[in-house]
């Protein structure tokens, strides 16, 4: 069964510390709530976790099954059986959905053992349809054009694809109406045969009516500052979070304060609007 | 690294319904639709293009023109393979379609040794006619190529390039579309690949010569290596010629180290009541979207691969065979890896 270590980690961007001591084990078998208003660093955690390479880890460790993911690539990790669900996948033009997961898949087999291309398109229709997306899903490009909820519907499809052994959902919730959060919701539920280790990212309790979670932590600060089991979900549910900031004397729970983070968004603003 | 001989022998062989030039003779056509015309000499037409900028006065060693006749629906696509197999290629086409024509051209541009190349194309689009052009070139390292395609638009004609500019040869190729009627329209697309120390200049101009007349450019390019790599589009809307429409969009990334990739998009326009865009986005592979493949376990080169495999959806989007779309892809493999 695998097993995901998260110890003391920091990590940070721009010279900027978000991940400040996070410690955290999921098992297979196992899942996990990470709560949190925005701003707090749970998708900074989900992206170091990954790999992606805007991050710095300064100071901690991530094992998967013992073995040192910070010394691995990105697809290394995902090879390793990771799988993170973005919050903001990229749109790809031109590169459509079935030529990007059959090359995903294909890169996991070696050469004598590559998929039949009619075994993966049967098996890739069928995970089609069990997400209700539409039939010319395979041939449109890669996230290109798509809503929000479409987004977040192909991301939990690669993940039926790929078969991760830890994955890692980052407010999938978000841009879903309730007939397309319960679609996700049993696909997910599906996917939990007792091997599977899940870690939820959400900052609403609602994904939680739709996938059980074992375990519920609450990331303020850049770290986890408070676990517990289902009481704390409804707690938070029915009490939002002012009385965990209140308990811990917590004043502001981002990472960074306001006006800075105006400042950093001010800049993602204009370089958008170079790139247009 | 140019396309080696027998894929081309293959792919030549394998295609229905094809001229093909070897040395400038026409030495085989299979042509299903028999009202197709075919003349070995230009029809005289210099007066339409010859206010053009054009430092392309070589005049061409051998010459063809092709008439579509009036009313005339070519539904399958016409496969013109121009081959320079002991000398140089150096040839001229006229392509006409009378009013109301519609054809589908796919033009071959291959060379078997280290030459130059001097190819012209000019087409008349009379009133409703519409033309789809595909381009693909194929040269040896070390050639140098001087490629010219021209389209003249009449009322209501519309022209459609999509020029695949995949050869190893230095080379110059100009596009210019001259729309010359009320609601005549005209794309032009070049996707270039360079690669080795090759030094390509891609230059289209669409002429708005008419009112209410549409004209799109796009360029989509791939440097790698040490090559260069310039486009330079041009969007002309002369005076009086109102509510035309002129935009364009570069789009490019560098792979090698050493290598440039420019975009100089340009508007002159002399008229006010017109719509007019350009923009430019040159530069890495998008770092977001490279994590986000690799991130399913791509590697990196298969993760890069697909996305400049995703610059070739405008070709692949007018590529109606396999057979030359599995051709095109080993092409551009070749030129990336
Ligand atoms: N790429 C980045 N560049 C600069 N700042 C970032 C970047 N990514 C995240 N941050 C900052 O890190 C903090 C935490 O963000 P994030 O991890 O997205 O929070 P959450 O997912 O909990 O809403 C925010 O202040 C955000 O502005
Ligand atoms: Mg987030």
């Amino acid at each position: 069964m695998a097993i995901l270590k998260i110890e003391n980690l920091h990590a940070e961007v721009e010279g900027k510390e978000i991940l400040k001591g996070v410690t955290l084990t999921i098992e297979g078998g196992e899942t996990h709530a990470i709560m949190g208003p925005n701003g707090t660093g749970k998708s900074t955690l989900a992206s170091v976790i990954m790999g992606h390479p805007r991050f710095e880890v300064t100071k901690g460790t991530i094992t998967l099954d013992g073995k040192d993911v910070l010394e691995m690539s990105v697809d290394e990790r995902a090879r390793a059986g990771l799988f993170l669900a973005m919050q903001a996948p990229s749109e790809v033009p031109g590169v459509t959905n079935s030529d990007f997961i059959k090359t995903a898949m294909n890169a996991r087999l070696d050469d004598d053992n590559k998929l039949s291309l009619f075994k993966f398109i049967r098996a890739y229709d069928k995970a089609v349809k069990e997400l209700k997306m539409s039939d010319d899903l395979p041939h449109r490009y890669l996230n290109e054009g798509f809503s929000g909820g479409e987004k977040k519907r192909n991301e939990i499809l690669q993940m039926k694809m790929l078969k991760p052994s830890i994955a890692i959902l980052d407010e999938i919730d978000s841009g879903l109406d309730v007939d397309a959060l319960k679609v996700v919701g049993d696909n997910v539920t599906e996917m939990k045969n007792g091997e599977l280790g899940l870690l939820l990212i959400t900052h609403y309790q609602r994904l939680l009516d739709y996938i059980n979670a074992d375990m519920v932590h609450v990331m303020m600060q850049g770290r986890i500052v408070k676990s517990g089991d289902t009481e704390l979900m409804k707690k938070i549910d029915q009490n939002g979070y002012d009385w965990i900031k209140e308990e811990l004397g917590i004043d502001d729970e981002r990472v960074v304060p306001e006006e800075e983070e105006r400042i950093i968004l001010g800049q993602c603003a204009t370089k958008e609007a170079l790139d247009e | 690294m140019a396309m080696n001989k027998e894929a081309f022998n293959e792919l030549i062989d394998r295609l229905d319904n094809v001229l093909i030039f070897e040395d400038g003779h026409l030495i085989k056509q299979t042509l299903s639709d028999a009202s197709i015309t075919i003349q070995d000499k230009n029809a005289p037409l210099n007066a339409l293009f010859d206010n053009t900028d054009d430092d392309l006065r070589i005049p061409a060693d051998t010459a063809s023109t092709i008439t579509i006749k009036k009313n005339h629906v070519v539904e399958a696509p016409i496969y013109i393979i121009y081959r320079g197999k002991t000398t140089s290629l150096n040839h001229k086409t006229t392509i006409l379609l009378e009013s109301n024509a519609q054809a589908n051209v796919f033009e071959y541009l291959y060379n078997d040794t280290i030459s130059t190349v001097n190819f012209t194309s000019e087409s008349v689009i009379d009133t409703n006619a519409n033309l789809t052009y595909t381009s693909l070139a194929s040269m040896p390292k070390d050639s140098a190529a001087v490629i010219k395609r021209s389209a003249y638009v009449k009322r209501y004609g519309q022209v459609t390039y999509t020029n695949a500019a995949f050869s190893d040869a230095v080379t110059k190729q100009d596009n210019h579309i001259i729309l010359a009627g009320e609601y005549a329209s005209g794309t032009a697309k070049t996707i270039a690949l360079t690669s080795d120390k090759q030094e390509t200049l891609i230059k289209t101009v669409v002429e708005h010569k008419a009112p209410k007349t549409e004209g799109f450019i796009e360029h989509y390019g791939v440097a790698n290596d040490e090559s260069t790599l310039l486009f330079e589009g041009i969007g002309k809307i002369h005076k009086n010629m109102k509510r035309s429409n002129a935009r364009q969009s570069n789009k490019g990334v560098v792979l090698g180290d050493k290598a440039r990739l420019d975009a100089n998009p340009l508007l002159l326009i002399d008229e006010y009541d017109v719509e007019a865009s350009h923009g430019a986005a040159i530069g890495q592979i998008d770092e977001d979207q490279l994590y986000y493949l690799m991130s399913r376990g791509l590697s990196q080169k298969d993760a890069e691969r697909l996305i400049i495999n995703g610059y070739l959806a405008p070709l692949n989007d007018v590529l109606k065979n396999d057979l030359l779309k599995e051709h095109v892809q080993a092409l551009l493999n070749s030129k990336i890896q």
